[in-house]
């Protein structure tokens, strides 16, 4: 059976074929998921969250005109669903994206481990686990969705230099651990 | 020697430099070692970024949506049956109780027209012995009170009868 697209799910969908909401749901689960765990950094909570993303995605599926695609329209329910969870207000996320000069505060890397270098993996999580929400949301639309920084500025309603300064200064900040802990030669 | 920074560092790596400016830059890492370092090291984060591991949702995610969203047709189907039911229900309380015996075809005036129900003719004592029984409700019973009642009955039970033929 070929691969429906998106649309094609979406008008059966529409059409009363509510089991093909499972199809979206599969597309999308896991990226979101892992979008807005790191957003939250509590698993309980992003589980909630992703419920109710696909549960307003669903309800609002009549207002979803097909102008831009399903994906970009989805990650904006599921950014501002996992901000309002967080409680924050858009003047803050604002402040937040606009204090560009300001360093991403990363306090002491080597609190929890014991060796002298730590597994790439275990320094890339921790980086990600200290992001700040908006941070995370770029990093994973931008590494595990592939989106460009244009998609990314719409998902999270703000301008193409602010997603890029979040990923600049996200490389940044790993770069910066990568070198305080010696790793450069276990690295690719 | 000048050296270049992170910024410039990331443009290489979203490849948002020129090919001229690509070209010097490239000839200045071959002799400079501080840059190529900090622009691998650059990399390298870049590279890790790229392996991030994907988190999985809850196994139980799909039927637990699909659950919701049916939980939320419902309500909606059975409000339309509700508003249905009652305004059958509430059509015949209102037809009975202000409707007028419309004899087609006489062009009688108004008052000449008889309502369907003239509640002063029904006997309702037994409504009126039941507000007796309260203290207070003996004046608030009128024969119109206790037929609008009957009819408020006969409402609610239409919507109950509609329901149940629906659901056969």
């Amino acid at each position: 059976m070929a691969k429906l697209d998106d649309l094609e799910i979406i008008e059966s969908v529409r059409r009363g074929n509510v089991s093909d909401y499972s199809l979206l749901i599969d597309r999308y689960k896991h990226k979101a998921f892992s979008m807005i765990f790191r957003m939250l950094k509590n698993r309980m909570d992003a589980e909630e969250v992703l419920q109710d993303c696909f549960v307003k995605a669903y309800n609002n599926l009549k207002s979803f005109k097909g102008d831009s695609l399903f994906s970009t329209w989805f990650y904006r329910i599921v950014y501002n669903t996992t901000l309002s969870r967080l409680g924050m207000k858009k003047r803050q996320i604002e402040e937040m994206m606009l204090s560009i000069g300001e360093e991403l505060d990363f306090e002491d890397p080597d609190a929890d481990t014991s060796g002298r270098k730590k597994e790439e993996k275990e320094l890339l999580n921790k980086v990600i686990e200290k992001l700040p929400p908006n941070y995370a949301a770029v990093i994973n639309l931008f590494y595990l969705e592939e989106m460009s920084c244009e998609e990314i500025s719409v998902i999270l309603n703000t301008g193409v230099p602010n997603v890029k300064v979040l990923l600049h200064r996200s490389r940044t900040a790993l770069k910066k651990l990568i070198k305080e802990n010696n790793l450069e030669d276990e690295l690719r | 020697m000048k050296h270049y920074n992170d910024e410039f560092f990331n443009k290489m790596i979203d490849g948002e430099v020129d090919d001229s400016t690509r070209r010097e830059f490239l000839h200045h890492i071959s002799e400079c070692k501080v840059c190529e370092v900090e622009y691998s090291l650059l990399q390298k984060a870049h590279n890790s970024f790229r392996q991030i591991d994907i988190e999985e949702a809850p196994p139980t995610l799909n039927m637990m949506v699909l659950k919701r969203i049916t939980r939320v047709v419902k309500p909606s189907a059975g409000g339309k049956k509700f508003f249905i039911g009652m305004l059958i229900g509430l059509t015949a309380m209102l037809l009975v109780l202000f409707g007028y015996a419309f004899e087609v075809g006489k062009n009688l005036s108004p008052k000449d027209q008889k309502p369907l129900l003239d509640f002063s003719k029904i006997d309702l004592s037994f409504l009126q012995e039941f507000f007796n029984s309260f203290k207070g409700f003996s004046e608030v019973f009128t024969p119109e009170f206790g037929g609008t009642l009957i009819l408020l009955v006969i409402s609610i039970g239409t919507y109950f009868f509609v329901e149940r033929v629906k659901t056969k």
